[in-house]
């Protein structure tokens, strides 16, 4: 994967009020942070990032104050009402220092069993790898072409990339094929029927039962 | 299958405002796309109903639906012709409250147009303005 590099800016100001006056100028604030070293406090033009993720870039060269560091791209955090983006986490990382992250699976070819008449689930859409930092996968690529009706994919059978380690538990299931699981008919008087209210007081006749009953019990 | 609790600690509700945007169930986890509601509201366990009955007549084989909204609140009504007073009505029907940002179903195991046109037949069913989103990449 390509190493791309983006600008960006040290910024003093924090707190809701300020970052908020960031956004609004087209503006992403950001941190930096890792290494035991002091966290950075940065932002960066929101087309800049778009361009970024859009190039589905996981490492990056960040340049501020005329320094040049690199940087995994750890947490966008995005506004869900509007997809904007509202910061982003970036964590130093050495070039030569192994990382752990997660990487999407993608499925490929029609499955003997879908053609069967099954229906395939895909399970665990991500797994966790530990690879060098310049040999991150952008996805892999899983062919279920042989996989039948009842059987399943694992994260022990996924293929094999060069310096690349899969951290996910071994017998994790990443895609499987099973039937159609028909609908049951409710019966009509389960559909009337009202649900049970947990804090309902016994009426004073059926607590004179329960007592009676209770009294000849003992 | 009707959308109702099993148990319940009351039977009837106080209405409540819906204030603010989703802050939960707002991103898509378990399929692909998403219907995200972009108004307040209620979406009642018929509308749910509806919802997943038309998709369900529209999806190829390998589509699968899921809802993301439960109808817990409970809402009542007094009998047509009956004078006010004499205390609250009897619960009627069941409703899902829903915020801007909530998710209400999620689909899986097809394209994005499939999708999207399930997606257009649930929403002329909803009480609310809805739109499709999709799943984030990992990061």
């Amino acid at each position: 994967m390509k190493i791309l590099e983006l600008k960006t800016e040290k910024r003093t100001t924090k707190g809701r009020k300020a970052v908020k006056k960031l956004r609004d100028v087209g503006q992403i604030p950001a941190i930096l942070y890792g290494h035991k070293q002091d966290n950075v406090m940065l932002c960066l033009r929101e087309d800049d990032f778009t361009r970024i993720m859009n190039a589905r870039a996981r490492m990056l060269y960040l340049t501020f104050n005329n320094k040049k560091e690199s940087a995994l791209i750890k947490e966008v955090q995005y506004d869900n009402l509007t997809d904007r983006v509202l910061h982003v986490d970036f964590s130093r990382i050495d070039l030569n220092e192994r990382i752990k992250l997660r990487v999407p699976v993608e499925l490929h070819g029609e499955s003997i069993g879908v053609k069967e008449g099954g229906v395939l689930t895909h399970v665990m859409k991500d797994v966790e790898v530990e690879c060098l930092p310049t040999a991150i996968p952008e996805k892999i690529k899983v062919n279920i072409s042989e996989l039948g009706m009842g059987k399943s994919i694992h994260v022990k059978e996924l293929p094999v990339l060069d310096g690349i380690q899969y951290i996910s538990d071994a017998e994790a299931v990443i895609a499987s094929i099973h039937q159609v699981v028909e609908e049951k008919v409710v019966a009509e008087e389960e559909i009337l029927a009202e649900p049970e209210v947990i804090t309902k007081k016994p009426k004073e006749g059926e607590e004179g039962e329960e007592g009676a009953k209770s009294a000849e019990k003992t | 299958m009707r959308l109702m609790p099993k148990r319940v600690k009351f039977r009837k509700t106080q209405r409540q405002k819906i204030k603010g945007n989703a802050t939960k169930c707002n991103t898509v986890a378990f399929g692909e796309f998403g219907m995200q509601s972009l108004e307040p509201g209620w979406i009642t366990a018929q509308q749910l109903e509806a919802g997943r009955v038309s998709a369900s007549q529209y999806l190829p084989r390998e589509g699968k639906l899921t809802i993301r909204v439960f109808p817990h609140k409970s809402v009542t009504s007094k009998p047509i012709e009956t004078r006010m007073g004499k205390g609250k009505g009897e619960p009627e029907f069941w409703v899902a409250v829903v915020k801007p940002g909530t998710i209400v179903y999620e689909l899986s195991g097809i394209n994005e147009e499939i999708a999207r046109q399930t997606f257009n037949r649930i929403a002329h069913k909803m009480p609310v303005k809805v739109r499709l989103v999709q799943r984030r990449k990992t990061v």
